[in-house]
């Protein structure tokens, strides 16, 4: 089963390539305060809360960045152990 | 659903669209009003808003630059010309860090010269969400040349000042030793006036070159690993001829510690000012004492029972150019200088200085560094170390 | 004992260390600029060369970067002189290839027989 970590990078891959990880494992430690492994759904509020901005900075396609933080949110709807 | 619309009720709300007018209004002349270059951007990061100082800075016009992406616009570069990457720029950090991030790098402007600026950016936070990010930056050209010019002047004081000391010095020297015939001794007590005159001179030329290098403060701190015994032994060692023609006892002590990560030459001149210090103003038949000691810090100290520091002259001592009265009874020659430059170096250092005296009793000068020593900083000059 | 290229655009001081260095058996050849300098160094062949740093037409610098290319350039010993000490100058100078940095104000006729024997004795370490 994929963490909810790594699905977050999979779908920031879609725009970052593979400054993805990083990028991703950057936002959870300083806003979150936790290593990225430790990603839960109820972070996740908080997390694309930072993550847009950051995220739109980088990127031209405003349309895009309103897609992947869709994308991010659905992410959180999908039951975990 | 059925809007009321009552005369009452219409002219409140009229009031209320007056008063919002107003604050909008207000807000705008504050903004405008800033002194500073501003750029406010959106959720998206397109730039929403500027003012005038920073279409006068970048090149642009607030209709070229409003509703671009930031970073289309305001490119940043090294002090090398190249680029420097978006993941690193002030406004990503501070989204990243949730608060203000200051910096200073090169912006390029619409016509792709560099200006120097000095910027802070903060994420705007509304209703508890980042909605985009407020910079504001100030062009540092002025303040550039000013050190710029500071650091030639320093370059051309020296080569100046020095060119014909050289001459003075290498003929005087050669007088005295019988390059141009065997002198008297009439003639040879001359020359030996001239060859200390000009030794002084060297040494007022290399202490006034290291103020004004270290009031660039630009100096490098090279940090090493300091044997403070040996350190210690050599700056006595180097003042003894001094402390012998004044009839003086230099002692050493120390049982605390054996190193400390630091800057030697500048350590060495914090410590030489103290004894030479110490040493002029005692005395024939006083004592001189260098103590180093470590608790929580290192500490420095140098203790003379000399003449002591009078009540009213004890504010001024780490003054640029500042000599007590019975320093300048007892020592016409020094430069008042020589403490100021300690102190600049403590800062530097990041240590403490500080003096407890007590007039016809003596003095005693202290300098302290923190355990793990100073930190390593790259400037753009070093102090000149003697001969 | 050796032969020393002195390059230095003040009169005064040229005419001083060669008055010195002749005195010390030394054979003397003057340069007033970069230029000079390297002409008189293909004739004269010198053990060791006396350094100005700032001179008009060619600096003591520019010389150095032009004059470290020739192949019999790498034996002899170069002393610099100048009036600037700064560290950042230092590793410049030693990086072109100088074996010591003096300054002019500072260094006697007396300093400066002793660093000109200390020089010439050391041995290159390979």
């Amino acid at each position: 089963m994929d963490s909810l970590y790594k699905e977050v990078v999979d779908a920031t891959a879609d725009y970052l390539g593979p400054s993805a990880d990083r990028f991703v494992s950057r936002q959870i430690v300083g806003h979150l305060g936790k290593s990225p492994e430790k990603l839960k759904n109820r972070d996740l509020n908080i997390l694309i809360k930072w993550i847009k901005p950051a995220i739109a900075l980088l990127t031209d396609d405003t349309e895009a960045v309103d897609n992947y933080i869709s994308s991010l949110k659905s992410l959180s709807k999908k039951k975990r152990k | 659903m059925p809007v009321n619309t009552d005369k009452s009720t219409i002219s409140k709300l009229k009031k209320e669209l007056s008063i919002a007018h107003r604050d909008l209004k207000k807000a705008s002349t504050l903004f405008s009003s800033i002194g500073e270059a501003v750029i406010v951007t959106d959720e998206y990061g397109r730039i929403e808003r500027v003012n005038s100082l920073t279409e006068k800075i970048l090149g642009y016009s607030s209709n070229e630059m409003i509703g671009q992406r930031f970073f289309n616009i305001v490119k940043a570069v090294n002090e090398d010309g190249t680029l420097i990457p978006e993941i690193d720029r002030p406004i990503t950090k501070a989204f990243l860090k949730g608060s203000a991030v200051f910096e200073r790098l090169y912006y390029l402007t619409k016509y792709n010269s560099m200006v120097p600026v000095d910027t802070n950016v903060s994420p705007i936070i509304f209703n508890n969400k980042p909605s985009g990010a407020i910079e504001v930056f100030r062009d540092l050209t002025d303040e550039y040349i000013k050190e710029k010019i500071q650091s030639e002047f320093i370059s051309l004081a020296s080569h100046q000042l020095r060119t014909p000391l050289s001459s003075i010095n290498t003929y005087s020297q050669m007088l005295s030793q019988g390059y141009a015939g065997k002198l008297t001794s009439k003639q040879l007590s001359f020359v030996s006036v001239i060859e200390k005159a000009t030794s002084r001179m060297n040494d007022l030329i290399h202490t006034l070159l290291n103020v004004t290098r270290i009031e660039a403060g630009n100096i490098t701190v090279n940090v090493k690993s300091i044997d403070i015994d040996n350190l210690c032994d050599e700056i006595v060692g180097s003042l003894e001829y001094l402390a012998l023609e004044r009839g003086i006892s230099i002692k050493y002590t120390n049982d605390s510690i054996t190193s400390v990560e630091s800057d030697p030459v500048l350590l060495r001149e914090v410590l030489s000012n103290f004894l030479t210090n110490a040493i002029k103003y005692t005395p024939r038949g006083g004592r001189v004492t260098l103590r180093v000691e470590a608790n929580d810090r290192v500490v420095f100290s140098v203790k003379d029972n000399g003449y002591g520091i009078p009540e009213q002259s004890k504010n001024y001592v780490f003054s640029k150019f500042y000599r007590a009265n019975n320093a300048v009874k007892n020592d016409v020659t020094g430069t008042g200088i020589g403490l100021y430059l300690a102190k600049e170096i403590a800062e530097r250092l990041e240590g403490d200085i500080w003096f407890k005296s007590e007039i016809n009793k003596g003095s005693t000068f202290y300098f302290s560094l923190p355990l793990i020593g100073s930190a390593e900083k790259q400037g753009k000059f070093t102090l000149e170390i003697p001969n | 004992m050796a032969n020393i290229l002195l390059v230095e655009d003040d009169k005064d001081l040229i005419e001083a260390y060669a008055l010195v260095l002749k005195a010390a058996n030394h054979k003397i050849k003057k340069a007033y600029n970069g230029n000079e300098a390297l002409l008189a160094a293909k004739e004269f062949k010198p053990d060791l060369i006396l350094l100005d740093l700032l001179m008009p037409i060619k600096s003591g610098k520019e010389f150095l970067k032009d004059y470290k290319k020739a192949k019999n350039s790498k034996e002899v010993k170069i002393i610099v002189f100048s009036n600037l000490q700064d560290s950042n100058e230092l590793e410049d100078v030693y990086s072109l290839g100088a074996d010591r940095y003096i300054i002019k104000s500072w260094t006697g006729p007396h300093g400066l027989l002793k660093i000109v024997d200390e020089v010439l004795e050391t041995k290159d370490t390979n």
